[in-house]
């Protein structure tokens, strides 16, 4: 276990996948950060301490974790606040990018309320 | 969503909404080179339909009367933070389904 910027503590995969255990790092991204820094791919515990604070300063470049999760919600507060449709879709905690809402959109809805009184 | 509008054809605003709003300015003249920005409010509401011209920074402060389908119109005004959105995004066209209640 280790840490690379601040709190994250990714574990012994190999560093392209434990780099992802970051918030704002996928795949795309973690790929980047391996070939600028030219840090082979191995298990993170196989790294040395260069290495790490090659990745530590790479991964400083990007917007991630806090920083990144008060951007997203302050991006989603802006619409609230001025009552766009999208806004008025994130307070009613409905599907924002027009999917259909008869069936399923359940990952929004939440888990299925049942409604009393639909027999035969 | 589909691509996106080219930059060079500039944001759509219909002519007539944009031919309102000349109108308003040189009528107010006082109202549109200064007292709006102190956050004086529009003089005259703007009734238009044009649901998708986009909201430019020279609309700032200005009542917009949006067409919501079916003659219905809402009221529109148009803050900082609304600037490159649309005007149809403020006006909800669905009214909030009201579900029997039990008993």
């Amino acid at each position: 276990m280790l840490r690379v910027n601040n709190v994250e503590i990714p574990n012994s995969k190999r560093i392209e996948i434990s780099l992802q255990y970051i918030y704002g790092i996928g795949s795309t991204t973690a790929q980047g950060i391996l070939r600028d820094t030219g840090v082979e791919n191995k298990k993170t515990y196989e790294l040395n301490e260069e290495d790490i604070n090659k990745l530590r300063e790479e991964v400083a470049k990007y917007t991630t974790e806090s920083d990144l999760r008060r951007i997203v919600s302050q991006n989603i507060k802006r619409l609230k606040d001025i009552g766009c449709y999208r806004g008025r879709r994130h307070i009613a905690g409905l599907p924002v990018r027009g999917q259909n809402t008869k069936n399923n959109a359940r990952t929004r809805k939440g888990k299925p309320k049942t409604v009393a009184g639909k027999k035969k | 969503m589909g691509g996106s509008r080219p930059a060079w054809k500039g944001p759509f605003v219909a002519i007539s909404l944009l031919k309102d709003v000349v109108a308003l300015a040189r009528q107010n003249p006082e109202w549109w080179n200064r007292t709006r920005f102190l956050g004086a409010p529009a003089p005259a509401i703007i009734r238009t339909q044009s649901r998708a011209s986009v909201i430019l920074p020279d609309f700032l402060r200005c009542v917009f009367f949006v067409h919501a389908g079916n003659k219905r119109l809402r009221r529109i005004e148009v803050t900082e933070s609304m600037v490159g959105h649309k005007l149809g995004e403020f006006a909800a066209t669905r009214v909030q389904p009201q579900h029997k209640k039990k008993g």
